[in-house]
């Protein structure tokens, strides 16, 4: 049963899916990493870039549309039903959304190179263990025992964090145990065996660098499936809670006010995928760098 | 890989099918019974702790884990999935009244989803790096990017609230449908197009396809004679397995934001009013749903696969 | 021998975009192919001579970032500035195309007669019947036995030497006044390699055609043409008749693949010397001859001037500095760190 599925790694495909659109203009190449960069320094530096507080409430400035002005000032993105600035709360939100995309995904990232490694390396029982147990967890409908685990555990961003990485270390294990058995096969590795490295040297010194650039890839594509995970999980009311606050938990936020302040629910969610598609775009680049499409 | 008969592979394709259920089951009851606390998630948010207590005792929690769960799996088996706390009647046809709806919804958005992103994807694919592929190339990156669920509120703020066209909520006749639907169908179609798309274009660079336009074939003929002939097994399966992808999450949030009366709506709604009985039960049921699915297009991609490579 | 050319090819330049700069893989190349006449043009992979012809149909990978230059006279018809369309109407009608590797170049999904038929029904028009019918002709004709039950079969159930004939089949299928084969015998075995000849050969007297063989075995060549043409980097260094080149090459690319050549008429006592180091493609600017790096002859002249055409007999010409200084490489194995 193995085999069906072992050529089969979806988000590999994706990624050269979206490799193999080697199409997009070169500016398109400085763009994306360039809107990754301004995410960034927006997580960081937030506060000092916000034009308001996020939480500032302003009973005068209720709902009004982007581009309006109120007794405090100038409203780019418009203010919410408590009349709090949208652009502000935004930027609020960026540094969760960030944080729990790449912390969940480095987590998953762990978990799965460690034991694709093993599975690659050492195969035999652990190779099938380690292979059963990602089918398994890709076959798994994950979402429904998400929902049931953050009721169980009771939703919040440390729970949502631990459950995230049960959804993409398959992936990494499956990428890095094909890597694995490629590599274990080849003349240096085998010479420095012969000299006596343990399997963990190996593993650390001559396996993981040359697996690294792919693992790399992937890790981007990730980044965006997990923040649209956790976007889903806090819109349903079962992810991360406030008065903490992503960008998910704002598009939730504004669904009741859809009929008369559409920008509630668009601003949110035009930033959360202009990451994701900046994540996806730059994994292309990555792809068509490394010349693995047409 | 091709390794077992054809026969051998369902066989056992279904045995691990079965597996993976019975792993379900465990994780669910391990997450509820293990990890939480059933008495305290079924009790009312006012009860006391003797309260609380004494429902423990009642639903036999205080024996030990592997006694419990020998008596929830025998349950289970029986079509017994408790009483729902909110409805206070057994859990499980709750669940199935639910469930048409959800099956309703997404075969609804698979085939809209199959015929978008399929045709499309292998127009793209074929005539790579033309204007049609550029222009659907940008549509689609961005469709896989962003949240299904905020596609269906944008949706609903253009063409329901704005336009008032079709119904934004609950179920009152197809043309309830047609928003959830056309919602899934944007962000699932993405993601066929781009994999069709792929595979299309992968096809193009083989040997044979430059053979065929060596012979001074018509474009119409290449596709349809040679490229789809190669393709059609990858496409079908692409379109399965994106059913199963469906299924196991963006469905649900979809329903949530259409008030769409399936399961995911049901899960949803049983989740905020802490009814585990019909959460679970939606859980199994859904779950029993996706691992079919997935069995099936494995299946179904061996036996299509196997005909066609050794005819 | 004043004749109208069938192919008349001048100043053919391809370029492609790579991720890496321009790809320089055909630089000015002319050259005529007369009715009935075979051509040889031998070189390395990656020399441009596939490139060449396959520019000659404008069959490029999807997605190529390509500039073609020149002129490809057909029949007096500038293939280059045909529409899509109407190239179709050359494609498979009047030029045929055999490709490299059997295994890959048949659609392992369609039964080979319906591979054969449909060139027939898309250029002659002919009925499904007729067709097919035409089509079991054609396979009996390159030496498939029993074709009328075979047609019908996947190509998976015939061996690599059964498929390059029905590859074949495919490409005189419309009987084409020009044949293109593209290394026709490279993955084959030894033995299948010279029927496959025998039966191009054969074909090309009996439907009147001309032919291009590509090959990077100069022996190939060799034993199906009379003229050749030497491809490396672009290039066309060398061009003369088979005698000439084999006996009296004047470029030391070409005298090192006639070192390649195993058995040429008399046996020779020195080893077989592979070319050393590989071809490198041509990519960015470049200066001076292409082959320097791999010359054993190398002068610093080559580094930076390109180098001239010198004609050494009729028809003969070598596109070599040391042509022009009026020398020939050995025959004999080169020495050690070659010359200065």
């Amino acid at each position: 049963m193995l085999d069906a599925r072992l050529g089969r790694n979806e988000d590999i495909e994706e990624a050269r899916a979206l490799a193999r659109q080697a199409t997009l203009s070169r500016a398109g190449d400085l763009f994306w990493p360039a809107v990754i960069v301004a995410l960034v320094l927006l997580a960081l530096t937030g506060d000092a870039l916000a034009p308001y507080a996020p939480t500032a409430q302003d009973v005068g400035a209720r709902l009004l549309p982007p581009f309006a002005t109120s007794s405090r000032g100038f409203h780019l993105l418009g203010t919410d039903p408590l009349g709090r600035d949208l652009l502000s709360t935004m930027i609020a939100g960026t540094r969760l959304s960030l944080f729990i995309g790449v912390t969940a995904t480095f987590i998953g990232l762990v978990i799965g190179v460690g034991l694709g490694m093993a599975a690659g390396y050492y195969g035999g029982s652990v190779d099938r263990l380690v292979m059963r147990l990602a089918e398994a967890q890709t076959a798994m409908p994950m979402f429904l025992v998400a929902i049931l685990f953050l009721v169980v555990l009771g939703p919040s961003v440390f729970n949502v964090i631990i459950l995230l990485p049960a959804l993409v270390w398959p992936a990494f294990a499956r990428l890095v145990r094909a890597e694995t058995l490629r590599l274990r096969e080849t003349l240096y590795v085998e010479a420095a065996v012969a000299t006596g490295c343990t399997g963990p040297q190996v593993l650390w010194s001559h396996i993981l660098p040359n697996v690294a650039p792919r693992v790399a890839v992937l890790t981007v594509i990730e980044v965006g499936h997990v923040m649209l995970a956790e976007a889903g999980l806090s819109f349903l009311g079962i992810g991360v809670q406030p008065p903490d606050v992503t960008w998910g938990l704002l598009i939730a936020r504004g669904r009741p006010y859809l009929a008369v302040a559409w920008w509630l629910v668009t601003m949110p969610g035009v930033l959360l995928g202009l990451a994701v598609l900046a994540f996806n775009m730059l994994a292309r680049r990555f792809e068509v760098a490394s010349g693995s499409a047409a | 890989m091709h390794a077992q008969s054809p026969g051998r592979f369902v066989v056992t394709r279904i045995r691990d099918g079965l597996g993976i259920l019975l792993l379900v089951t465990v994780v669910i009851f391990l997450l509820g019974y293990g990890l939480g606390d059933p008495a305290a998630l079924m009790s009312p948010v006012d009860a006391t702790p003797e309260e609380i207590e004494n429902l423990r005792r009642l639903l036999g929690l205080d024996r030990p884990l592997y006694v419990q769960f020998v008596d929830y799996f025998g349950h289970l088996l029986r079509g017994d999935f408790g009483e729902s706390l909110w409805q206070y009647r057994p859990a499980l046809p709750i669940v199935l009244e639910a469930l048409p709806f959800t099956l309703l919804l997404t075969a609804t958005a698979l085939v809209l989803a199959g015929l978008l992103g399929g045709i499309n994807g292998t127009l793209a694919g074929f005539w790579a790096g033309s204007r049609f592929d550029r222009a659907t190339n940008f549509l689609t990156v961005a469709a896989v990017s962003v949240p299904s669920f905020w596609v269906g509120l944008i949706l609903i703020a253009v063409a329901a609230v704005r336009i008032q066209l079709f119904p934004t909520s609950g179920f009152t006749g197809w043309q309830s449908l047609v928003l959830p639907a056309v919602t899934l169908a944007v962000v699932h179609g993405g993601r066929i197009h781009l994999l069709v798309r792929s595979a299309t274009f992968e096809e193009m660079t083989k040997p044979y396809a430059m053979v065929a336009r060596s012979k001074g074939l018509p474009d119409r003929l290449i596709l349809w004679k040679h490229v789809l002939r190669n393709t059609s097994v990858t496409v079908a399966t692409t379109i399965g397995w994106e059913y199963v992808r469906m299924l196991g999450g963006a469905a649900f949030a979809v329903e949530v934001v259409f008030a769409w009366p399936g399961i995911g709506q049901l899960m949803i709604n049983a989740a905020n009013r802490h009814d585990f009985p019909v959460l679970q039960c939606a859980v199994i049921i859904a779950g029993a749903f996706v691992v079919a699915t997935n069995a099936l297009v494995d299946i179904g991609y061996r036996l299509m696969d196997a005909r066609l490579r050794v005819a | 021998m004043i004749q109208e050319p069938l192919l008349d090819v001048r100043n053919l330049r391809v370029r492609f975009e790579t991720p890496r700069g321009l790809l320089r893989a055909v630089d000015d190349v002319s050259f005529s192919v007369a009715p009935r006449e075979t051509v040889g043009i031998v070189g390395e992979s990656g020399s441009g001579k596939s490139v060449t012809m396959l520019s000659v149909l404008r069959l490029f990978p999807p997605l190529a970032r390509v500039a073609v230059s020149g002129q490809v006279l057909f029949e007096g018809t500038d293939l280059l500035r045909l529409s899509e369309a109407e190239l179709r109407e050359v494609r498979g009608a009047k030029i045929g195309m055999v490709f490299q590797d059997p295994l890959t170049s048949l659609n392992p999904a369609l039964p080979v007669g319906e591979q054969i038929a449909e060139s027939l029904r898309t250029h002659r028009g002919l009925s499904r019947v007729a067709a097919r019918r035409r089509a079991e002709e054609l396979l009996e004709l390159v030496g498939i036995p029993d074709p009328a039950r075979r047609a019908d079969d996947l190509p998976y159930r015939f061996s690599g030497g059964m498929r390059q004939r029905i590859m074949i089949a495919i490409a005189i299928a419309c009987e084409p006044k020009l044949l293109i084969a593209d290394e026709p015998t490279s993955a084959l075995d030894v033995t299948v390699q010279a029927q496959v000849l025998v039966l191009l050969e054969r074909l090309q007297r009996e439907l009147g055609m001309s032919l291009i063989m590509i090959s990077h075995d100069l022996g190939v060549i060799a034993a199906t043409s009379r003229r050749v043409l030497v491809m490396y980097g672009g290039w066309i260094v060398e061009r003369g008749s088979v005698e000439e080149i084999l006996e009296r090459p004047g470029h030391p690319y070409s005298a090192a693949l006639t070192r390649l050549v195993p058995d040429l008429d008399q046996p020779r006592d020195e080893p077989l010397v592979p070319i050393p180091g590989q071809p490198a493609p041509v990519v960015g600017p470049v200066g001076g001859c292409r082959f320097a790096a791999r010359c054993a002859y190398v002068m610093d002249r080559c580094r930076q001037e390109t180098p001239p055409a010198v004609a050494l007999a009729t028809e003969h010409i070598s596109l070599c500095w040391l042509s022009a200084d009026g020398v020939r490489p050995a025959p004999a194995p080169i020495p050690a760190g070659g010359r200065r």
